[in-house]
This record gives C-alpha cells, structure tokens and sequence, in this order.
C-alpha cells in the first residue's frame, strides 16, 4: 500500500493520472522490476560512464 | 488458416539484378507480378500498409525507359523495398501503428538510411505493418506467410513478412530487443542486426536511444550486406562486393567458433535445439574450430537491456502519457508506466550491468580467440496468434514475449552485430533461426562465416 501510495505521487508529480486498477498492476510490475534489477546490483554503487568496447576485442 | 505459400519465386537481389541486367526480366514485368502477388495474399498476410500501384507502375516504366537508353549506373536498379512504418520515407505517414499517430502528417524526407539506400537505385514499394512504437514482437495485425493463424514476429514483422512471402526482395528494420532477428527467425528470413551505431537513426521513431539498430532483412547475407552498404551510403561498392560472396561452398578453415553452452540451452524446443546441433556439425565439417564457452552474464545484459528500454521509451512517450494515454495501447501504456516510476538507482544499475556485460563478453571472445559466437534466435518457433505463454516439454512456462526476446536482448546490450540466419523448418513445416553474434565492427568478417554457414544450413 505505501508503495502504491508512492506510484501515486511520483506519477502525479510527472503530471500522469493512472487509474487505481492500473495503479494495483504498475505496483505489482514495478516491485517485480526492482527485484530483477538487484539481481544484477555489482558492488560498485557507481555508474561507469558509458564507454566504447574494450580494447581487447582487438587482439585476435 | 491456410498458408499463403511462402517463397513463390526464391529469387534473391542478386538473381534479380542479373535478369533484370540481361533483360529476360524488365521492371514493369516484375513490379506487376510483385503487385498481383500482394493483391492476391496480403489480405491475409497483412505485411502492407501502403503501397500505391499506380505510382510503382509508372516508376518501373521510367525505369525500363531509362535502361533502354543507357545501362543503369546504380546498383540496386529497380529492385523493390518494403519500409518498417516507423522509418520516414518522403510522401508517406509514419504512422508507428499508434492510434495517435493516425493523422500524422507524411514525411518531407526520407530518413537518413532511406535516403542513402535511394541512391542505389531502389523503388520503395511503400511501409510495412509493425508493433505499436516499435515496442513489441507481435506486430499485429501482420500474420506469418507460412501460417497465416501465426505471428510474424516483431517488432519488424511487416518487413520480414513481405520478404518471406516474396512481396519484396528486402526491407528496413529496427531490432532495440531483438526486432529484425525474431521476425527473421519466424519468417524463415535472413537479417542483419549492425553494430550499435553503425547506421544513422536520423527520421527513424525512437524506442530507446541508447539500443536503437536500424539494418536489412533480406533472402541472403550477400543481400543484407549490399543494402548494409547502401544505407551507409556506400552503394557505389556493391558491385565489387557481390564476387565476396560465391556460389561455390566456402571453408571455415582458421575459423573459431564460441558455443555458448549455458543460458543459450535453457529451454528450448527440441527441433531448435536439433537444428542448433545440425549447425555447429556442419560448421565444424567445413573447417570451422567449435569452442564450448560459458558467458555467465549472458542473463544480466539482458535484464539490464530491458530496464534500460524502460526508462528510454518513457523519455519518447511522456507527453503522450501525460495527454492521451486511452490513445495507447495496454502493452505500450504499460511499458511507459513502468518507466516513468524507476528510481534512478536502478538506471544506474542497469547502465553498471551493461558495462560489465560488454567488458565480460569482450574478454570471452578474446580468452578464446572467437571469431563469433553461434546461438539460436529464439526458442522457439512462430507462436499461434493469441498464445500467450509457452510451454517447453520440461513444463517450464514462459510468457511468448519473454521467450521470444530471451536470447535475443543480451545483444543489444552488448551493441554486437548479428546475422540471423535461417536453418531448416520444425516438424509443423515453421522457420527455424540461429544467430552469428560478431565482434564489434566486424560486420564484413561476421557476412564471410554467415555466408559460407548459410550454404549448408
């Protein structure tokens, strides 16, 4: 419920009205995303910047 | 439903261009047969959204007129193109299968891929169906040509779809998730997804800036690869180029090929899995070196490539969203919602995840000194219209969404260039793909393996 709530804001605060039904079925993706993206958390809280391939893709 | 007998007249850019240069064909002769075979099936393919006979017919007989007088000097003269609706062609809406496009004023100019493919001498037949955005793998309302009550896949389907039923000799595509290489494995087609960045996205709809890969879908590589250079604006090197590709059976000899035994095995179906087998037999009996890998963060490129396409296509339909959401439909709608609530702690995870998958793969290829890697385009083959989850014989369910993009995204992520070949049929007569995934920028030496590999699968 306080995630919802939270949805609630957030899309409000974007300016988008989501319905309550929907609201339910964003929560439930949404929660089921995080869960996807701290599968592939590193220990490394910093974002590298993006960067062009490494190198030794030249070395064959 | 029945099929609508797929591949009437197997002719490829290549055999066209020499009878059209020999004169045994003349382009008012195809482009009529070309629109009779539309007339006749696409209202059951539905691979089309507009194409004006009228205008093609005029177009070809300028064309015949021209070659009459001189020998063309264009390389791609007179063979026809389909366009995936979310590219701009000049005179023509960009309508992106979105209701809130509809009335969308036609494009002034064509894209930039367009536009230099122009050159070569190409006529435009006109746009072909795709997903909603482009954000998808049905492509509905487009049916396969090899069973019409199946999907073509997507989010290309429309182009792949008018190759395959031999209603153009190539298309446009996108591929964001796996976009040119699904509907290629569906539709028994070959495709080319580029290099992250090879090709200009100027006048193409965005999905997700930072994973966007226009390229070809066509019958062949060498096909893929003349109409690769001529959106490069390098059409002047076709001719030259077609003698790279022979007819005769090529060697992989000195050629290291990765099999990648994890990720890429799980759960398919066993005439996938067999014709993937066959593959790797036949790779290695003309004198290609197979190397079993395991790349283990096969499935975090591809979690990350997907979070990444979240937060991108919101950045593309926030205003959308914000105005006329009952003008979207329920798979893009929720697409978008979902990224607009992703804090940014998990962008930078994925943006993280799929550094580490570019450094991790890089350094498999070089640990073993792979040429390319070979793997299938999907799990499966082309999934009945409405089914919404797959079921694998080990009773592991799958939603066909996920299934279909599985093996596909972790290449977006990474940003390699892929071939996506097809290998034989299943036991239902469907397509079956497999994909060539090479190094970066390698896209000449990925066509020389895809080319000998197509000959024998």
């Amino acid at each position: 419920m306080a995630t919802e709530e939270t949805m609630k804001q957030i899309l409000a605060d974007l300016g988008i009205e989501v319905p309550e039904e929907r609201l339910v079925r964003l929560t439930k993706t949404y929660e089921m995303t995080l869960a996807q993206a701290a599968s592939i958390r590193s220990e490394s809280t910093v974002a590298p910047a993006p960067s062009p391939f490494d190198p030794s893709w030249e070395t064959k | 439903m029945p099929a609508a007998n797929p591949n009437p007249a197997p002719h490829t850019i290549r055999e066209i261009l020499a009878l059209l240069d020999r004169k045994e064909l003349s382009t008012l002769q195809m482009m009529a047969s070309l629109l009779t075979r539309i007339q006749e099936t696409d209202e059951a393919v539905q691979a089309w959204l507009d194409v004006r006979p009228k205008f093609l017919m005029e177009l070809a007989e300028t064309q015949d007129r021209r070659r009459s007088i001189d020998k063309p000097t264009t390389p791609l003269f007179g063979i026809p193109i389909a366009v995936k609706d979310i590219i701009d062609l000049a005179g023509y809406q960009t309508i992106c299968n979105m209701e809130a496009r509809e009335e969308v004023e036609p494009a002034i100019r064509d894209a930039d891929i367009v536009h230099k493919l122009r050159k070569t001498g190409v006529i435009y037949i006109g746009k072909t169906v795709t997903q909603e955005a482009a954000a998808g793998i049905y492509s509905d309302p487009c049916c396969n040509p090899w069973d019409t009550a199946r999907i073509p896949g997507g989010s290309s389907g429309g182009s792949a779809a008018a190759v395959a039923n031999g209603t153009a000799l190539g298309g446009f595509g996108t591929d964001t998730g796996g976009s040119i290489r699904i509907p290629a494995s569906l539709c028994g087609v070959t495709g080319l997804k580029p290099t992250y960045g090879r090709l200009s996205v100027a006048g193409i709809f965005p999905l997700s800036a930072s994973l966007d890969t226009p390229g070809p879908l066509a019958r062949t590589v060498a096909d893929c690869m003349a109409l690769y250079l001529g959106m490069q604006g390098k059409g002047s090197e076709i001719p030259a180029m077609w003698d790279r590709f022979p007819a005769e059976q090529g060697s992989l000899a000195g050629v290291r090929i990765g099999v990648i035994t994890n990720y890429f095995s799980d759960h398919l179906a066993p005439d996938v899995e067999a014709a993937w087998k066959r593959a790797v037999a036949h790779a290695e009996r003309i004198g290609a070196e197979i190397v079993d890998v395991a790349w283990d963060d096969a499935n975090t490129a591809r979690v990350a490539a997907t979070l990444i396409q979240r937060v991108e296509a919101f950045q593309v339909h926030r205003d959308l969203l914000r105005a006329t959401p009952d003008l979207m439909g329920e798979q893009l709608r929720s697409r978008v919602e979902l990224g607009a609530v992703l804090p940014a702690d998990v962008w930078f995870t994925a943006l993280n995840a799929r550094e580490r998958a570019k450094a991790s793969i890089s350094a498999l290829y070089a640990e073993h000194r792979l040429d390319v890697v070979l793997v299938p385009s999907t799990p499966i083959t082309a999934p009945r219209i409405g089914e919404t989850s797959i079921t694998y014989i080990d009773g592991v369910t799958e939603d066909t969404g996920v299934a279909l993009t599985r093996l596909t995204q972790p290449w977006n992520a990474t940003g390699q260039p892929v071939f996506a070949l097809p290998a034989g049929l299943d036991s239902d007569g469907l397509p079956i793909g497999l994909s060539l995934v090479g190094r970066p920028d390698d896209e000449w030496h990925l066509a020389d393996i895809a080319h000998a590999l197509e000959q024998v699968v």
